[in-house]
């Protein structure tokens, strides 16, 4: 679509658009209220002059009421030009809430402002094009400037919009998108700002949306204004709700409804399906499944803001939502009796009062719990629905639905199952988009689209329990008053960033240069601690690397790696050095030995048990440590179903225990450490073969073995091989552990010499293929530490003295 | 643009969609109303006893019970129609209220450029006067 066209479309408007060009509507606000204040002041003084006249009689309004023809000739030309000003208002209403057109007002007025020599700058100086770009961080200031130093401007005749869809209305997006696709120099400004398509995109669609929102918020004539006002009488028409009101409360009280606010909005597509089963008739009810049921009792929430506001359906009007307490019956009756009856009692009020609409929330649980009671809710339930009288909508977890209500076949038949699906990026950056402005109205903050978007992949990313748009709100709450806190008003992306890293430790955003400077370096930061193992060392530290450069799935673990090879070859020692550089300390490490999960009860030890409501070892572990390096040692003894329980959680990021709750693990690096195929491992190292080339082998090798299954190895973002220590590796371990062992003896103001003589000694004497660096370690502690003990002891090791040590009758001995 | 091209777009917005406008805002102020009082749900329920209480009858025949039952839940149908019929008539009044305001609005409106003019006009002169 040509230029010429656009301003063809956007003539629909011309006459607002003529108005708006003269007197805008914010001046012709102004004017409105100021022509009314004279023609009220006007009017009071023609009202009051003759009653004042006649108490003063006359003195001192004398030349008031010489001139009442003139004051009122005044009142009328002022009351005229308040009218005209008003119906003109009127008529840009109109065209401003237009039906069918071919664009929002707001772009017609910004095509009809722009300069034919330079289409750029008619976005860019438009109110809404300097508020765009303001939400992506560039001011006013900054646009000044790029307008000022281009070197070629986009005529109306270069320029033409490129369309996104099928649709022929015009967006702000396509109009200014298009805008980058002709106009090199503004793509570069803005690439060089770290602004991309998308983010362009949305902070273009959130404009646009704010601008029309806060139209509508003007316009307290329109029908959906007037739904929101509640109707009077209706308690008139209706029956009580006695039992109701005892043990359970109206949804207008609950808290999902209170805090549902902006984020209705993402729940539209359940509130919908919602409406519609519950119109089909009287009685039909519906089974709300979530994977958490809060996220059900929010389209609840918003279904019941539709109602309280009238924007429902006409079947549903004037429904009275109530939400069954469950606990609260069974903590107060206790008695199967008195449970049963309270519970038909208050079936029979619901279906008498005629628009009451129950909820159940947690019905499972609600269920399970009656049940120790020896209650049947299930039959309970069934009996009162079957009646048709009654409408209901139960709220069920996934894991609950299917353990507990599922197979009720009966009951079953009275609802029409319905999942939700879970919320998304996208449906969470909007919602935060609305909430935004709340905050904005309160506080003096701008929030960037980029900083919403770090908002959002950070909720996903770090923070486990509930949906990721409660998550992102609540993480939106949190940044505020930081931002706020250090006087600033622009919100970005590193403020968010700052915020997470406080509360998870985990850094995030650009790096800063020692940052840059340890992961580039992390190879050798790792070599200080591990010896030889060059290529697993190197697929640990890249992985590492495209983790914190943020190109790891965000819904897996940070990373996970499996550790092959023999026992004291370096791989607790390389999980050692990763905590250390990548959160900071060895405490990070959740440590678990994976032979104790080798029976049957092995998962149940780990996730727990709903039967037995006891917790899990590693849920607990989890719960409790959120962000840090998960180790599994030994992790080929682990059985069969542990093995499956890792499966899930290396592809998704999370188990559910077994309470049905579930566990977060996309904030940990998990290594699973294991000796299968030590053997080959150490037969090809002996071979002088390269270990790292031959993994396929020794992994086809181990599958051949059973030890796992291939489907498992997959899921690991890689299987490294540690190979066995040849003499040369085993003679820097000696090394190392003689740097260990002076550092513990500077304290007694002792060192030991670490003489070539000595190393060779402990290469010899330390050198065990099947424990690597723990038997150098052993053979430090018996042949080292024991003789200078021993010469401390006997008074020949004194402090101020350097020991050298040398081999005596195949023993060493102080030199 | 001219800002003296905006009287004839103004004058033929006024008696076209503008006109529209105003008989649909009078139509959605009418529904307003309707909704407001409820008289919908009212009428619906117009002879269900007041607020739904009533006595149940027996399940066994029991001509005392019978007759308790009956007069109590048509002494509270006849409280609750009542009850209702002053709602529905308060309604029906507000309702009739806007449609002759509408009426008259509508009048006005389509005077409106005229008295406009006029009052401009009087309001001069007799200002100069």
């Amino acid at each position: 679509m040509t230029f010429a066209e656009l301003q063809h479309k956007a003539d629909t408007f011309y006459p607002a658009l003529l108005l708006e060009h003269y007197v805008p509507h914010k001046k012709r606000k102004k004017l409105a209220s100021i022509l009314f204040g004279i023609s009220g002041a006007v009017l009071l003084i023609m009202l009051l002059t003759p009653v004042l006249g006649s108490f003063l009689n006359g003195s001192g309004v004398q030349f008031l009421i010489d001139h009442t023809y003139n004051i009122r000739g005044l009142f009328f030309v002022v009351f005229a030009c308040w009218l005209t000003v008003y119906v003109l208002d009127a008529m840009y209403y109109s065209f401003y809430f237009m039906k069918d057109t071919p664009m929002d007002f707001d772009v017609a007025q910004m095509i009809a402002k722009t300069r034919p020599h330079d289409v750029t700058a008619g976005f860019l100086e438009h109110e809404l094009g300097l508020y765009t770009m303001l939400r992506l961080g560039v001011t006013k200031k900054d646009i000044a400037h790029f307008l000022k130093q281009r070197e070629h401007m986009v005529t109306s005749q270069e320029y033409q919009v490129i369309e996104q869809d099928d649709d022929p209305f015009v967006t702000l997006a396509e109009y200014a998108r298009s805008l980058i696709h002709f106009d090199a120099e503004l793509a570069r400004f803005l690439k060089q700002r770290g602004i991309d398509a998308d983010t362009f995109k949305a902070a273009l669609d959130w404009v646009a949306t704010s601008a029309h929102k806060a139209k509508d918020a003007e316009a307290w004539w329109s029908r959906d204004a007037l739904a929101r006002v509640p109707s009077i009488g209706r308690d008139w028409a209706y029956g009580q709700t006695y039992y109701l009101d005892q043990f359970g409360h109206a949804l207008t009280t609950d808290p999902s409804y209170q805090n549902i606010g902006a984020r209705r909005r993402v729940y539209q597509d359940g509130v919908d399906t919602l409406t519609r089963i519950l119109l089909k008739s009287s009685g039909a009810n519906v089974m709300l499944v979530a994977e958490q049921a809060l996220a059900a009792m929010n389209v609840v929430a918003a279904f019941g803001k539709d109602v309280a506001d009238g924007t429902i359906q006409a079947g549903l009007e004037g429904k009275r939502i109530y939400i069954i307490d469950g606990t609260s019956i069974i903590d107060a009756l206790k008695e199967k009796t008195d449970i049963e009856s309270k519970l038909r009692q208050m079936f029979v009020q619901a279906s008498q009062a005629g628009n009451v609409l129950l909820v159940v929330p947690e019905f499972a649980t609600f269920v399970a719990n009656a049940s120790s009671l020896e209650v049947d809710l299930v039959s309970l339930f069934t009996e009162a629905l079957s009646s048709n009288r009654l409408q209901l909508i139960a709220v069920a977890n996934s894991r609950g639905f299917h353990e507990t209500i599922e197979t009720q076949h009966d009951l079953m038949r009275n609802f029409e199952k319905v999942v939700l699906p879970e919320l998304d990026a996208s449906a969470a950056l909007s919602l935060v988009q609305g909430e935004v402005h709340v905050i904005e109205a309160t506080q003096p903050l701008l929030f960037t689209v980029q900083s919403l978007q770090a908002v959002v992949t950070s909720a996903e990313r770090y923070f486990a329990d509930g949906s990721v748009t409660d998550k992102a709100i609540d993480l939106l709450y949190e940044v505020a008053p930081a931002v706020t806190q250090q006087g600033k008003v622009l919100v970005l992306p590193e403020d968010v960033y700052n915020v997470v890293e406080k509360r998870t430790g985990i850094k995030q955003g650009d790096l800063s240069s020692e940052e840059q400077e340890k992961l580039s370096s992390l190879e050798t930061t790792l070599h200080q601690r591990i010896v030889g193992q060059e290529k697993a060392v190197n697929a640990v530290a890249t992985a590492l690397r495209r983790s914190r450069a943020g190109l790891t799935n965000p819904k897996r673990p940070m990373g996970s790696f499996l550790f092959l090879g023999p026992t004291g070859v370096g791989k607790t020692e390389t999980t050692k050095a990763l905590a250390e550089t990548f959160f900071g300390s060895e405490d990070k490490i959740i440590r678990i030995d994976m032979s104790e999960y080798s029976g049957s009860e092995g998962l149940t030890k780990l996730i727990g048990s709903f039967e037995s409501k006891q917790p899990g070892i590693l849920s607990s572990k989890l719960r409790e440590t959120q962000y840090g390096v998960l180790l599994l040692d030994e992790f080929e003894k682990a059985a069969r179903e542990v093995h499956d329980l890792f499966l899930q959680m290396l592809d998704e990021g999370y188990f559910t225990d077994g309470r049905g709750e579930r566990v977060n693990a996309r904030n940990l690096i998990i290594i699973a450490t294991s000796n299968a195929g030590s053997d080959i491992i150490y037969e090809a190292t002996e071979r002088g073969e390269d270990v790292a080339e031959k993994t396929d082998t020794i992994v086809d090798e181990i599958i051949k073995r059973g030890m796992f299954r291939p489907e498992l190895l997959n899921r690991f973002d890689g299987v490294i091989v540690f190979h066995s220590l040849d003499a040369s590796a085993l003679r820097q371990v000696a090394k190392l552990l003689l740097v260990d062992l002076n550092e513990r003896l500077t304290i007694k103001g002792v060192k030991v010499l670490a003489t070539d003589d000595l190393l060779e000694y402990l290469v010899r004497i330390g050198n065990d293929p099947k424990f690597g660096a723990r038997a150098m370690r052993r053979a430090l502690q018996d042949e080292v530490e024991r003789v200078v003990a021993d010469g401390m002891i006997a008074g020949r090791v004194v402090t101020g003295d350097v020991v050298s040590l040398v081999e005596r009758e195949g023993r060493l001995a102080l030199g | 643009m001219h800002l003296g091209l905006i009287l004839p777009h103004y004058i033929s917005w006024h008696y076209a969609r503008g006109l529209r406008d105003i008989v649909r805002h009078i139509k959605d102020f009418l529904w307003f109303f309707w909704n407001l009082f409820s008289i919908g749900e009212l009428l619906k329920t117009f002879f269900a006893p007041f607020q739904r209480l009533g006595q149940t009858a027996p399940t066994r025949f029991d001509p005392q019970k019978m007759l308790e039952a009956f007069a109590t839940t048509l002494v509270m149908r006849l409280l609750g129609m009542a009850m209702r019929t002053f709602f529905i008539l308060l309604g029906l009044f507000a309702l009739a209220a806007l449609l002759a305001g509408g009426i008259f609005f509508l009048v006005v409106w389509l005077l409106l450029p005229f008295i406009i003019v006029g009052m401009f006009v009087t309001g001069l002169m007799a200002l100069f006067s």
